[in-house]
């Protein structure tokens, strides 16, 4: 059985109804493969801005498909953030036996998780803490709200916490 | 001895706590620090909106950061949906927070459903800024104004927000208005949302 968790940060920078895949303009899509244990970079899209993207994955040929279904999400996820005052909307859609999990922040930044069935408890808490190191990125006045994440380190601590809860 | 008393050192800012810390800030620090910064702007500028242009937007970082901020240390981690929410939010806890004190007042416009006030007797920014003649009608709490647009662009409820002087009898000095002008989205989503 493999173990797969794909993990998506996006900035939600306009409140419009466009889907993904239909967004009519896009800044340089430049994809990055550095080894099997992927870090996929991806620069800006014109409405919706993705930061941050770490798959753990044995079988590479899935990850396409699997970035896929995250973003399809997308959609189901805007009008789901306005329904509710809580930050964590639990589990959100759903592909074959895979889950979409979505934590949506103040400033609408969704970081968007794609697994199979897990404890519900193990992603809230790991959500919240990918929100506390994100805030501390945020924070810094030099970092450009919706550019790429490219501290090592965040990185670092977020595979640390990916193996501590998920 | 050396080192004894001092505060633990962190590596990496990402290891450090997220606590609240010192409250307070030297406020003659910071009017020192924001009269740099208007001077330093008006070196690079022509005309006066162009001024209030460029402090808007340094208000504007600085909104978006107090919103996240904000939201998870004050409020425990629930984000505002509602327009008469996020407002009070602005109104109270993000006052204090930077100004020490909640805002004075927070109105409704009479004459448009999309304006929504909030008063201040005397602005924080303003207080050591004197504005002359020549520059008519510019006011430095556009830095202010900034921050408050920062704060609901972020919160997706995109507005125009501006700072303007209203004089009132009796008092010397005009009482400042944050002028706050919602686009036609977030009225229509807050009638869908009942």
């Amino acid at each position: 059985m493999f173990y797969l968790i794909t993990f998506l940060v996006f900035l939600y920078v306009h409140d419009n109804m466009m889907g993904f895949s239909c967004c009519n303009e896009v800044q340089a899509g430049m994809v990055l493969k550095y080894s099997c244990d992927v870090l996929f970079l991806y620069s800006l899209l014109l409405m919706e801005c993705m930061m941050c993207e770490i798959l753990y994955l044995e079988k590479e040929d899935q990850a396409y498909q699997h970035q896929f279904i995250l973003h399809a999400a997308l959609d189901v996820v805007q009008d789901l953030a306005w329904t509710t005052n809580a930050m964590s909307l639990k589990s959100v859609d759903r592909f074959n036996e895979l889950v979409v999990s979505v934590y949506v922040t103040a400033g609408h930044t969704r970081f968007m998780l794609l697994h199979d069935t897990r404890t519900e408890d193990g992603i809230k808490s790991f959500f919240q803490e990918v929100h506390e190191l994100y805030i501390k990125i945020f924070l810094n006045p030099l970092y450009l709200p919706g550019s790429r994440i490219t501290s090592s380190h965040f990185d670092t601590k977020v595979r640390a916490l990916a193996r501590k809860y998920l | 001895m050396i080192g004894v008393g001092k505060a633990k050192q962190y590596a990496n800012v990402l290891d450090k706590p997220l606590s609240r810390g010192r409250q307070e800030v030297s406020l003659s620090a910071f009017a020192f620090l924001f009269s740099e910064l208007v001077q330093y702007n008006q070196t690079q500028v022509d005309n006066i909106a162009e001024l209030e242009r460029r402090l808007e937007d340094a208000g504007y970082a600085v909104g978006a950061r107090v919103l996240e901020l904000l939201c998870h240390r004050e409020k425990g981690n629930r984000r505002e949906t509602r327009l008469l929410g996020i407002l009070s939010f602005i109104h109270s806890t993000v006052w204090k927070v930077l100004f020490g004190k909640v805002a004075d007042s927070l109105e409704k416009g009479t004459e448009h459903e999309d304006e929504y006030m909030i008063s201040e007797k005397e602005l924080l920014v303003n207080r050591f800024i004197s504005v002359p003649k020549d520059m008519g009608a510019f006011n430095c709490g556009a830095f202010v104004a900034g921050i408050v647009r920062g704060v609901l662009d972020n919160a997706g409820f995109p507005a125009v927000v501006t700072a303007h002087f209203v004089p009132i009898e009796g008092q010397q000095r005009p009482r400042t208005t944050i002028l706050i002008k919602f686009a036609e989205e977030v009225l229509h989503r807050e009638a869908r949302l009942g």
